[in-house]
């Protein structure tokens, strides 16, 4: 995940809407939550909490690669960025340990492991891959997945076995944070958990052996489940907590592997302390002075109401495709209906067209960004071999009302530069792209907020006959300096 | 001289690869009559439902932790449990009763199965506990899942209408909903819902059971039973008998069902394999697979 905050440049292709162009980082920073309590490290927490946005630690992982060649491929990081020294070597510490753990440690005690991997397996490859999922309001948690390929003995096939370990650390003082610290003093965790649980796995049917499901990761049921433990192992990423399950909790059978269940923070309600518990406006962790930059979390799209509608229209046919949480304004809900109906002009051109296949893909994706809501219009059009792509976006503030780009900024700030200059770069990175000038396109962008950034695309570019389609870039919250935003106001 | 010492040695060579059995089988002791090693315990196999059954015996029979044994305990579902024994990859499989293709299976490899029945299960039906209905009898729940019966208010409850729920087709509970319960009666059309299948599209699946006042559905005992979160559901009574430990143990509970040990007509009388079997039904393994959350045979 942290590898997601390296500068990224993607180039548009067809109906993709979520593509990032290059940018180059300018620090104005944001302005980190704060409260009055002057403890270091955990501290009381009672609900109701909010969650609005994320504070992203100025911390950096130092990754390194030691590829096959040179026996089990590791992809690990320590980090980097604590003022305090001590601190930081410790915590670096414990992530070696926990590496090594992975690389060289016992197998897990996975039910059948000593069946299917006998005495006398050797080890064919092995892979383990270091991940920080989590790294918001001065905890870290890192995700660790492995596995090793056995050669059993008298050559009777390779078997494999997955590996996962966490640590979720505070960065106050390095000590290991547990599931109950990540609610809030006055929730019962575990009954919420294991309530969600109980439902998930019976809406699972987790319990009929040759019925997959992908809610439980492909874990079976093999007992009744009873609940969670204290020391449950899980991690946490940017939308809420990823539970690991494997041979330490055998009712579910997992193989020789783990079941990671994602439960969404949104879906927890407002009793999840995490983002609060280890801030303290009186600590001073990091080396970088600047504060944090702030981020939405994950969108959960659980319970995202779908529509889907295949059909012809005389020549043409629709594919329609409709998707948007069900706690969205009831306007916002009325505007999607709008957009659904197939633009007129459009169908009309193609029914004029002598083509025998025609075909129109739409596509209207909508999520929740805190308490704004982004729309994600895409209109395709395939006729005779030409392609033509649409793409409108939309962001609604939490009454319904559709934000113009000028509402996203606080008066003054001047966001056109900025915007321009990802532009530009974005259109220097293609051939294709190079001779337009941004000046033309920037009055037509179309724009929506996102997790970290701000996204924008191009109105369709006609790039030969056959090729019509819009070019998109983003430009990060970090580069514009979230105190100019309005939206984290 | 030296041909007496060679059968001596061969004998005691041989008594020591066989497992230790002791003289009873309910002995009352601490140490189980029966011990093997990780390396003589017979390969056993099985459904999914009976790992915890399977692992509990290891345990016992290889004197470690449950935590240890259930890395030597491989179960490969039951289909393949049972082609496995069959084709002599498995010496014993704890299993749900064998389908009729199982059985032609093993009739085309010439494989006689003795399939005995270890412990005792239950198939029970569940609803909301808020729901006033205390239990139905077995015409009544075939009418309710025919489309008979609508109406909660028709057996005794509030006038809200019945929402059946099944199970997927073929799955492990719908194939004993139709073999225990409908006995060849054809179920009306299950409640669907939409759920999002791997590559995101939606698809009409059987609607699982919730807990809903209007609500009933349907499962094997031994999962529903200490399962968290089993307070907001209630088991129903059939024909006026509360499925419980010993009323499904003593066939007084109506819809009894047993999952089995089946080993080869061929096994050796006295084989390891057999004295496990013994054991199995011996108070000590009956003591262990109770132990383990499941319903003694007898």
């Amino acid at each position: 995940m942290l590898k997601s905050n390296k500068i990224r440049k993607t180039f548009f292709v067809l109906a993709v809407t979520v593509v990032l162009a290059a940018s180059s980082v300018t620090f104005n920073g944001c302005t980190p939550e704060t409260d009055d309590n002057t403890d270091i490290g955990s501290k009381k927490i009672d609900s109701p909490i909010k969650i609005n946005y994320l504070l992203r630690n100025p911390i950096k992982a130092n990754f390194t690669s030691i590829p096959e060649n040179e026996g089990f491929t590791q992809n690990y990081f320590a980090i980097e960025g604590l003022k305090d020294k001590a601190l930081e070597s410790s915590i670096n510490q414990k992530l070696t340990d926990l590496y090594e753990q992975v690389v060289e440690g016992e197998l897990p005690a996975y039910r059948g492991i000593k069946k299917r991997v006998p005495e006398g397996s050797t080890i064919a490859s092995g892979y383990l891959d270091a991940a920080l999922p989590y790294n918001y309001s001065n905890v870290l948690s890192v995700l660790v997945t492995g596995y090793k390929y056995f050669d059993l003995p008298e050559n009777k096939g390779q078997e494999y076995v997955g590996i996962t370990e966490t640590i979720n650390i505070d960065l106050n003082t390095g000590k290991e944070i547990t599931l109950k610290d990540v609610f809030t003093d006055d929730a019962d965790y575990k009954a919420l958990l294991n309530d969600y649980l109980a439902e998930l796995i019976l809406r699972s049917n987790a319990g009929e052996e040759d019925y997959y499901s992908m809610a439980l990761g492909g874990a079976k049921m093999a007992a009744p489940f009873k609940g969670i433990e204290d020391q449950q192992k899980f991690f946490l990423f940017q939308g809420g907590i990823g539970l690991v399950f494997d041979d330490e909790t055998p009712e579910f059978d997992t193989g020789l592997n783990s079941a990671v269940i994602y439960i969404y923070f949104e879906e927890l309600g407002d009793c999840v302390a995490i983002t609060k518990r280890y801030v303290h406006e009186s600590a001073d962790l990091y080396t970088k002075r600047e504060p944090a930059v702030k981020e939405f979390s994950l969108p959960w799209s659980g319970n995202d109401i779908i529509r889907k509608e295949s059909k012809k229209v005389d020549r043409v046919n629709i594919a329609l495709s409709t998707r948007y949480p069900e706690k969205i304004h009831d306007k916002v809900k009325i505007k999607i209906a709008e957009m659904e109906l197939i633009d007129q002009e459009i169908l009309s051109s193609l029914n004029g067209s002598a083509a025998e296949d025609i075909f129109i893909e739409q596509n209207i994706w909508a999520y929740l960004f805190g308490e704004y809501t982004v729309v994600y219009q895409y209109t395709g059009t395939y006729q005779d071999q030409k392609f033509q792509g649409y793409n409108a976006y939309h962001t609604y503030d939490s009454k319904g009302n559709e934000l113009a780009l000028k509402d996203l900024f606080h008066e003054g700030f001047a966001y056109e530069p900025i915007i321009k200059r990802n532009l530009t770069e974005m259109l220097n990175q293609n051939p294709e792209t190079q001779g337009l000038n941004p000046n033309d396109l920037y009055d037509k962008l179309e724009f929506s907020i996102s997790q970290s950034e701000l996204m924008f695309i191009t109105q369709p570019i006609r790039f030969d006959e056959n090729r019509t389609y819009p070019v998109a870039f983003t430009v990060e919250y970090e580069q514009i300096g979230c105190d100019n935003l309005t939206i984290f106001d | 001289m030296k041909t007496k010492f060679k059968l001596f040695l061969m004998i005691t060579l041989m008594l020591a690869a066989l497992p230790f059995v002791g003289c009873g089988t309910d002995n009352g002791e601490d140490k189980p009559s029966l011990i093997f090693t990780p390396e003589n315990y017979p390969v056993v196999d099985g459904s999914t439902v009976t790992i915890p059954l399977s692992e509990a015996f290891a345990a016992e029979l290889m004197e470690m932790p449950v935590e240890e044994a259930r890395q030597y305990i491989v179960h490969n579902k039951t289909h393949q449990a049972y082609v496995n024994l069959i084709e002599g990859k498995a010496d014993i499989i704890f299993v749900t009763s064998p389908s009729a293709e199982e059985k032609q299976l093993a009739k085309d490899k010439n494989v006689e199965l003795i399939v005995t029945p270890i412990v005792s299960e239950g198939f029970v039906f569940l609803t909301s506990a808020e729901n006033p209905v205390k239990g139905l009898t077995m015409k009544e729940i075939q009418d309710i899942y025919m489309g008979k019966i609508k109406n909660w208010k028709d057996v005794g409850g509030s006038d809200v209408p019945i929402v059946a729920y099944q199970r997927p087709v073929n799955s492990g509970s719908q194939t004993g909903f139709l073999d225990l319960v409908m006995k060849g009666l054809t179920p009306m059309e299950a409640p669907t819902e939409q759920v999002m299948a791997e590559m995101g599209e939606l698809i009409d699946a059987v609607a699982a059971y919730s807990d809903q006042p209007d609500g009933i559905g349907y499962s094997y005992y031994y999962f529903v039973t200490d399962m968290w979160g089993n307070e907001k559901v209630k088991l129903l009574e059939v024909n006026g008998v509360f499925p419980d430990n010993l009323t499904i143990s003593s066939g007084k509970y109506p819809i009894k069902t047993a999952y089995y040990a089946v080993i080869r007509g061929n096994e050796q009388e006295n084989s390891p394999v057999r004295k496990m079997l013994k054991w199995i039904l011996s108070k000590e393994g009956q003591a262990a697979a109770q132990e383990a959350g499941y319903v003694k045979v007898k």
